[in-house]
């Protein structure tokens, strides 16, 4: 258990020496501060339409058929997902590919594995390593966004808004592990370092953006600017009625977008920041009944990636010797 | 001479690459898709409009015209403009980044540059060979969206000639890419530095800035159909709109697309933007800018230099 720690430890300590990695933690923590006053703005912008739209109905003796727009801090945080989504991942893709390539320019592994080390005690150790650093970099996150809320406007947020938030910590972190344990897998399997790279990067390409950007413009509300279902000024019943017909070209669409890891994280994250409206009069139960799939496909990932890369360090003998 | 030698090399090395196979298959492949799922949600949505009237009329409601009604043949290749944006510029991106790297791999430099050849003779080599690989890419994707369109729907020679024109916009705008791959290529004693600086720089372009300067958000500026975000309402959006927009390379290069494939619906929502002559402006400057960038690296490139480290 010690040895496991030793190496957790080393490996943590790599990290901040890795300057490639700390500029892209630095354009994380910005882009996710940048993301919100954005989405702030975007806020204040309807609250003002709304509020001139109210005053000359007003004037005519009219009153407005919408109600006004509510603030719910989390729904703020729409880009935030977006970019622990693209960025996160390949967060964690570099994060693999580091801790491998180091071994292998170095060549300390075979060392290592002269003293009373096992293989086993090297993987845990490295995920252990890797996985401190990943919270502590998604905590800055969460960290960066309560400051920016306390910022813009001093908003604070309820205990189930913690809760969720913290829920959401917790799962972006497994995001983000998803994607070390396979560039870990990848970079040990493969005898070209930059091959396991660009490798990596085209799995990335396809399960983080195509696949969910197949789906969302199959999708037929996404036709029309604004939405198709708006459009024709329909509610969710009859949206749904009309959809009922369609149900085959839906069950496919879903299929794609459920091909993706990044789907799966992006629909809980959505839920739990009630980016769909729906979800903001939901209770926090309700909402984790609603996503335990995807929660638990996130989870079972990350513990398949564990096994494969404990099993290709114990299969490979050509990176050992290299 | 020495040069078209230079290029011959590099796209013989290129093709004996699995990675690069393995980026083009899967852009060959989104090509090919991309058309059959544009036909396939053009029909999917007109069959929902007719159900919406059919229930709208049973309500006795009226029914609004069919917004799905003057659609132009080519809106069924509309997906092509964003797997441009996503694959062919990471794809280009892995050109330039192996021809930058690969001298240096192989720790060829110091007898490359023991011959008779000159800096200026080596990166018209590599920048030739990237070229022409890129076009070649484009012309096959040109093919084979010709095929497509003429299998699903029709297609005559004024839709040859928008094809032509988007694939040419096309080309450009992922050779920019490339050049930047193929300038940090020859900047980085890194492999994977020099990979990734051209990444981030495509993660900015492609989703910082049109969520900055338009207040897009990065999933959402992958639709063709952009969402409605009514930015000139905030007096700061609309000043950082301003301030940005011109930088923001994959918002121009989305506009003029569409307008060459005379796409409806996919023009940007904020009412302040350029005509398609500045697009295409901003584009040129954007590729004089990485040409630029690869003339500076391979001016500081120390030809005295060993392996480059993976």
């Amino acid at each position: 258990m010690n040895n496991r720690l030793i190496i957790a430890k080393k490996e943590f300590q790599d990290i901040f020496r890795s300057k490639i990695f700390s500029t892209i933690l630095v354009l994380l923590l910005t882009l996710t501060a940048t993301s919100i006053l954005v989405s702030t703005f975007i806020f204040k912008s309807q609250v003002s339409q709304y509020e001139s739209s109210l005053a000359l109905l007003q004037s005519i003796g009219k009153m407005p058929t919408e109600a006004a727009p509510q603030l719910f801090p989390l729904n703020l945080l729409r880009g935030v997902v977006d970019y622990i989504e693209i960025i996160g991942a390949i967060i964690g893709i570099l994060l693999g590919y580091l801790s491998i390539a180091k071994e292998k320019k170095t060549k300390t592994l075979k060392l290592l594995l002269s003293r009373p080390i096992t293989k086993m005690d090297i993987t845990i150790g490295k995920i252990m390593g890797h996985f401190l650093f990943v919270s502590i970099m998604i905590l800055s996150v969460a960290a960066i966004i309560l400051a920016s809320f306390l910022a813009i406007g001093g908003i604070t947020l309820t205990t189930v808004e913690y809760y969720k938030l913290a829920i959401f910590v917790m799962l972006s972190i497994l995001y983000i592990m998803v994607f070390f344990t396979l560039s870990f897998f990848l970079s040990v399997q493969q005898k070209s370092l930059s091959n396991a790279l660009t490798i990596c990067f085209v799995i990335w390409l396809v399960f983080v953006l195509v696949l969910p950007q197949i789906g969302d413009t199959m999708d037929p509300d996404n036709q029309v600017p604004g939405g198709f279902f708006k459009s024709m000024g329909f509610d969710k019943p009859q949206e749904e009625a009309v959809m009922a017909k369609f149900s085959n070209y839906e069950t496919t669409r879903d299929h794609i977008e459920q091909l993706s890891v990044t789907k799966h994280y992006e629909r809980t994250g959505f839920a739990l920041f009630g980016i769909k409206k729906t979800y903001n009069d939901m209770m926090l139960l309700e909402i984790l009944k609603e996503k335990w799939f995807d929660i638990v496909f996130l989870f079972t990932l990350f513990i398949i990636g564990i096994f494969s890369d404990v099993y290709i360090l114990y299969k490979d003998k050509q990176f050992i010797s290299s | 001479m020495l040069s078209f030698s230079i290029a011959k090399n590099e796209i013989r090395h290129l093709l004996r690459e699995r990675t690069f196979f393995l980026i083009l298959s899967v852009f060959i492949l989104i090509t090919l898709a991309s058309t059959y799922i544009g036909w396939s949600s053009q029909h999917t949505i007109e069959s929902v409009y007719q159900e919406s009237a059919i229930l709208l009329t049973a309500a006795g409601q009226n029914v609004p015209p069919s917004p799905f009604s003057n659609l132009p043949t080519l809106d069924i290749v509309k997906n092509m403009i964003i797997y441009i944006v996503l694959i062919g510029s990471l794809l280009a991106i892995t050109v330039g980044h192996s021809i930058g790297t690969k001298d240096q791999k192989a720790g060829v430099v110091r007898i490359l540059f023991s011959k008779p050849v000159t800096k200026k003779d080596v990166l018209i080599g590599k920048v030739t060979s990237l070229m022409l690989v890129l076009f070649a890419i484009m012309i096959v994707s040109l093919g084979i969206s010709i095929a497509s369109i003429a299998m699903l729907s029709e297609i005559h020679s004024a839709m040859f000639l928008q094809l032509i024109g988007f694939y040419g916009i096309s080309f450009l705008y992922i050779l920019g890419f490339g050049l930047l791959g193929l300038a940090f290529g020859l900047m980085k004693r890194e492999s994977a530095t020099a990979l990734l600086i051209p990444v981030i720089i495509w993660i900015v372009i492609t989703f910082a800035l049109p969520e900055m300067g338009s207040a897009l958000y990065p999933t959402s500026s992958l639709n063709p159909i952009l969402p409605q975000t009514n930015i000139l309402d905030s007096p700061v959006l609309s000043t950082i709109h301003n301030i940005l927009y011109p930088f923001s390379i994959s918002e121009h290069y989305k506009l003029l697309s569409s307008a060459i494939l005379a796409l409806q619906g996919t023009e940007s929502v904020v009412s302040v933007t350029y005509s398609p002559i500045m697009n295409m402006f901003i584009l040129t400057i954007w590729l004089i800018l990485t040409l630029a960038v690869s003339i500076y690296a391979m001016s500081k490139f120390d030809i005295s230099r060993g392996d480059v480290y993976e």
